[in-house]
Formats: C-alpha cells, sequence, structure tokens
C-alpha cells in the first residue's frame, strides 16, 4: 500500500460505492422497468459530476497543480452540472 | 512585464505540482468543452422527444454501462498506481500497474463491441431513431478516444523502463498520458447516467 496514497484508494472506494448506488437506483436488481422520477435522475447526475471531480482532484492531481488550473476544473463540474440539470427540468416536454 | 508574468507564472508552476506538459491540459481542457456540447445537444434533443428518447433507451442494457464505469475506474486506479511507481523510483512496478490499465482498458472494448453487436442484431443502428444516433455517435467517440489512450499507454508500458532516467522526460510522459486517460474515465461517467440512466 506504500505505493499509494490513502486518500487516493477513498476516492477509488466511493467511485465505486456511487456507480453501484446509481446502478440500483435505476432499477440494477430488478429485471423488470423501474420507474425512476426526475428527482432520483437529478440525484444521478450529482452523483456523476461528484464523481467526475473526484476523479480530477485525486487522480489528476489537480488538487496539488496550480490554482488557476483547479479553477477551470472546478468551474467546469459546477457549471456542467448545473446546466444539464437545469436542461433537464427546464426544457419544454 | 510579459516576460515577468511569464516567469512568474512558470515559477508557481514549480512550486505547484502539475502533472504533466502544460500542453496536454490545454487538450484536456478543449476536449472536454467538445463533449461538454454535445451533453447539451443530447438534452436539448431528448427534450423535443421524451417519451421516444425514454423508449429507445429501455432497450439499453444497464449492466453493461455499469460494469464498463467500474472496469474504467479500476483501470484508472492502475494508471494512478503507475504515476506514483515511477515517482518513488520504482521502475518495476510500473510496467505492471501499466499492463493491468491495459487489460481493464480492453475489457472495457470487448465489452463495448459485444454491446454493439447485441443492439445491431436487434436491429438498432445509427439510423433507427434520434436516440440511437446520439447512443452510437456519443459512445462511439469516446471509444476513438479510448482507443488513442490505449495506444498510449501502450507506448508507455514499450518505454517504462526509461521513465526514472534523469535525462529522459518520461514521467513528464507518464504523467501526461496518465492524465489523457483519467480524461478517457471521467467523460464516460457523464454518458453513463446521460444515456443509460436519466428517465
Amino acid at each position: 500500500m506504500s505505493i499509494l496514497k490513502f486518500n487516493v484508494v477513498v476516492a477509488w472506494l466511493l467511485l465505486i460505492a456511487l456507480t453501484l448506488m446509481s446502478w440500483y437506483l435505476s432499477g440494477g436488481l430488478s429485471l423488470e422497468y423501474k420507474n425512476a422520477n426526475q428527482f432520483t435522475t437529478s440525484v444521478l447526475f450529482l452523483f456523476a459530476f461528484f464523481k467526475v471531480r473526484l476523479i480530477i482532484i485525486y487522480f489528476m492531481g489537480v488538487g496539488a497543480a496550480p490554482l488557476i488550473l483547479r479553477l477551470l476544473f472546478e468551474v467546469w463540474v459546477l457549471v456542467m452540472c448545473a446546466i444539464l440539470i437545469a436542461m433537464y427540468w427546464l426544457l419544454p416536454v | 512585464m510579459d516576460q515577468w508574468l511569464t516567469e512568474n507564472e512558470l515559477s508557481a508552476m514549480k512550486t505547484k505540482s502539475l502533472y504533466g506538459e502544460v500542453g496536454i491540459w490545454m487538450f484536456i481542457l478543449g476536449d472536454m468543452m467538445v463533449f461538454s456540447l454535445l451533453f447539451c445537444v443530447f438534452i436539448y434533443y431528448r427534450s423535443l422527444d421524451v417519451n421516444g428518447f425514454l423508449l429507445s433507451q429501455a432497450q439499453l442494457n444497464i449492466h453493461y454501462g455499469a460494469l464498463n464505469t467500474l472496469i474504467l475506474l479500476t483501470s484508472s486506479l492502475f494508471v494512478v498506481m503507475a504515476v506514483e511507481s515511477a515517482r518513488v523510483n520504482r521502475t518495476d512496478l510500473i510496467a505492471r500497474f501499466l499492463l493491468a490499465a491495459i487489460i481493464c482498458g480492453t475489457a472495457f472494448l470487448v465489452l463495448k463491441v459485444l454491446e454493439y453487436s447485441e443492439k445491431i442484431a436487434q436491429g438498432h443502428t445509427l439510423l433507427s431513431d434520434d436516440f440511437f444516433m446520439f447512443y452510437f455517435v456519443l459512445t462511439g467517440i469516446h471509444l476513438l478516444h479510448l482507443l488513442v489512450g490505449m495506444l498510449v499507454l501502450i507506448y508507455l508500458f514499450l518505454r517504462s523502463r526509461q521513465v526514472t532516467d534523469e535525462k529522459d522526460d518520461g514521467l513528464l510522459l507518464l504523467e501526461g498520458g496518465a492524465c489523457y486517460w483519467h480524461m478517457v474515465d471521467l467523460l464516460w461517467i457523464v454518458l453513463f447516467p446521460l444515456l443509460y440512466l436519466m428517465k
């Protein structure tokens, strides 16, 4: 374990856990179609962008990178997540 | 003034640790912008025909998507381990971890081919409807990125012995390749709920 930093391992475990949770919330265990609602979908997007941020900060090392790079990525994660959820809720059905 | 700014920035880059070259970060950010646009276009077209998209989406097998996410996340962990091995001069481990990541990438590829052939056998192609057009185009562009990433990992694997040579810029190359691989991973993490899960 000396090769790996503790926080990288924790990040990976969280990534796996969130993936399994997304799969479960979408009816992964049941064979029948699960009637997930808009709220669940929004939670799935929040999970996804939280996962994206974990990868950026811990795997890509942006957590220790120059501030400008970190800011660019943090802003991208926030803005993209907000835009996708907003488009999902607000566009005409 | 410009000169001073550049030097200042350069020294900031040196005190803070930046993985890889500055160029690779420009490329990664640019590529992420292109995908961002594609994500938005997908949600826009979906809003024009929500029911049609939901019906087609129900034909997808979410187990493939979830399994491929787990595989890519694990490959990324191996790539992190390869980079960390290089940082502590454990040349022997670099190749081993890169090989593990390449095997994961191959598993992703195999599953994707299986999934594509299953869909095509069911009669869903690029031309079936808007949902499947997006499905094939988005996962196809992603797959192209994955293939490039695999070639990069194989190249890094073949020259893993030189990485810790001080005259060589192998560590920078390894870090840059690693960051590209992580980008392939994070783009899939957004594609998974977008194509497979959203209701």
